[in-house]
């Protein structure tokens, strides 16, 4: 079958050995390069295109810009040789959340830094994505220079039937919601006729505001990867864009449980930028929320480039 | 065997992503019609589980992405299901010129994936289709699409800004929705709403075998189309394709008869 090696917009199949296995991906290769590569890893079991390709979306505008990028499967996903356990999605993600594919990550970057001769190797993803790039980093301090975190975990995945705590965030955004259904009267109708989940009503209104299950005990919840990574990052000098979607889970994860702890509440650090997009959900579905992430990881790459 | 990957062009100047898989002495070639939107994603896991077993078996495989989707060029916003269905010809015109096992053409789909390779099975009688979990009721998937923009609005905002009919009215008066990070076109909604499996044309004898989700309806729907030549078997699906819950991509039962229709 005749097939073209490379698109007109510069993107080219990408593989690198892992052992016995091949990992296949994609890389944009731009028309005027900075010398900096940012590699994508897959969100859980998404494979490198990214939720509803939004990783497609930010390499064309990056390599627009002179970055490489590499969108890339691990082993078992996409393109890639190897296979995945079956079972419960839950558990792959939490294997992803004990660094399962960290090999994999450096071995991408590896591969990328030495194929175009780049001077600087950022790495990152969604959720699981960027879990996988800060424990690589940590590892192989030699291998990645600077994280693209978006909505990263910094719990563990639970398991199903085991409810996760409320945040601080999430209670006040319900009350908020509650407020504007008390003035509505379809809402009224709705409590009248029985239609209503008093249950859930009564739990939120009466929930202590900026208390949440984990404020008794802050560090049980926080995925002791994620703090060691953070922490080994940190003394790496490896400067981390912690990017959060303003409503989603793993922001306000974030914030209860590291952000008002750990950091002390600083945003931003000698390695680390906390950035929010507002009312962004976990996989930025709306147009607005994706250009605004598009803007602010091109932002932060352009600075590593100019070794800011 | 070794997989091979790169790019071809459609008829409207973008570039589609083909990987192809090439048995040396190929029983037959078959062509994977992705899904739509996001179940694409979902599904690719499972796909990728069906392409082994067919390599297993002796078969070359194509996989390739629509424009606008996966690693191939182009506006999802473009998308209609004509583009689809226009897309799936350039590949397997390329493929069938080119591949080993060519003279058996199978095309292999899950969800609206199955839909546009029955459609491509009619289109050429000498072409086989295996559709699995085909899309049964477009008004029910188009719901779907609306229920995730509403949902998708009232956790960012707190309310939903846009009812489902009044994004029915900006899809009308802009051309466009998001549906779970997609722009959407009208073109496209208002094809897929008009898909309907109990209008199938009559299939030849062997051309076209397809796996029902089992549901309430789906026995009367097997019957009516094995009445039109199709054969037609059910089973339970846990709905991998919107958000799985299970990584099991090998799907035992549509496998196995998937594996006797190969072998006729």
């Amino acid at each position: 079958m005749n097939l073209s090696q490379a698109n007109r917009l510069g993107e080219q199949a990408f593989e690198c050995r892992l052992g016995d296995d091949t990992l296949r991906g994609i890389v944009h290769v731009p028309a005027t390069p900075l010398g900096i590569g940012l590699v994508l890893m897959p969100a859980g079991y998404k494979y490198r295109t990214g939720p509803h390709g939004f990783y497609v979306r930010l390499a064309r505008v990056l390599a627009r810009h002179g970055i490489h990028v590499l969108r890339a499967d691990f082993r078992g996903l996409g393109y890639s040789d190897g296979e995945l356990p079956q079972g419960m999605i839950q558990k792959l993600w939490q294997n992803v959340e004990d660094g399962c594919f960290s090999d994999d990550a450096a071995a991408l970057a590896d591969a990328l830094r030495a194929r175009f001769g780049l001077s600087h190797i950022a790495a990152g993803g969604i959720c699981g994505g960027a879990i996988t790039a800060q424990a690589a980093a940590a590892a192989r301090p030699g291998s990645i220079d600077s994280l693209v975190e978006i909505n990263a975990p910094v719990v563990r995945t639970r398991m199903p039937g085991k409810a996760a705590p409320k945040r601080t965030q999430e209670i006040e955004r319900e009350k908020a919601n509650y407020f504007r259904k008390f003035l509505s009267w379809s809402a009224w109708r709705r409590v009248l006729t029985g239609a209503s989940d008093y249950g859930s009503i009564f739990r939120t209104l009466f929930s202590r505001t900026g208390k949440s299950e984990a404020d008794s005990a802050p560090d049980v919840s926080v995925n002791p990867l994620f703090d060691s990574s953070f922490e080994q990052t940190n003394a790496h000098g490896t400067f981390k864009l912690m990017l959060f979607g303003g409503k989603d889970a793993r922001w306000f994860d974030f914030a209860d449980l590291y952000l008002a702890t750990r950091l002390s509440g600083r945003e931003s650090g000698n390695s680390w930028r906390v950035e929010i997009v507002p009312d962004a959900n976990h996989e930025m579905f709306l147009e607005a929320w994706q250009a605004d992430a598009v803007s602010r990881i091109d932002a932060f790459l352009h600075e590593r480039a100019a070794g800011r | 065997m070794k997989l091979k990957s790169g790019y071809i062009e459609n008829r409207h100047g973008d570039e589609l992503f083909v990987a192809i898989t090439e048995a040396p002495a190929a029983s037959g070639l078959v062509v994977m019609c992705p899904p739509l939107l996001e179940e694409a994603t979902y599904c690719r896991l499972d796909y990728r589980g069906v392409a082994r077993q067919l390599i297993e078996l002796g078969f070359s495989v194509v996989e390739f992405d629509y424009a606008g989707t996966g690693d191939s060029t182009g506006e999802h916003l473009e998308a209609d299901l004509k583009r689809r269905a226009d897309d799936i010809e350039v590949v397997v015109t390329a493929a069938t010129t080119a591949c080993n096992g060519a003279g058996n053409l199978i095309l292999f789909g899950m969800r609206g994936g199955a839909n546009l390779c029955l459609d491509a099975a009619h289109r050429d009688n000498t072409r086989r289709a295996i559709a699995w979990f085909p899309v049964t009721d477009g008004n029910a998937v188009i719901e779907d699409w609306l229920q995730v923009n509403t949902m998708t609005q009232y956790a960012a905002f707190g309310s939903v800004r846009f009812s489902k009919n009044q994004l029915l009215e900006t899809l009308a008066d802009e051309g466009a929705i998001n549906v779970q990070g997609f722009q959407v076109s009208e073109a496209l909604v208002s094809q897929v709403r008009r898909l309907d499996l109990s209008c199938l044309p009559v299939a030849k004898a062997g051309q076209a075998q397809v796996v029902l989700e089992k549901t309430r309806d789906s026995a009367t729907l097997a019957r009516h189309l094995e009445s039109q030549g199709y054969e037609a078997h059910e089973t339970a699906a846990r709905r991998f394709w919107q958000s799985p819950r299970m990584l099991e991509p090998a799907h035992p039962d549509p496998w196995a008869h998937a594996a006797r229709f190969l072998a006729t």
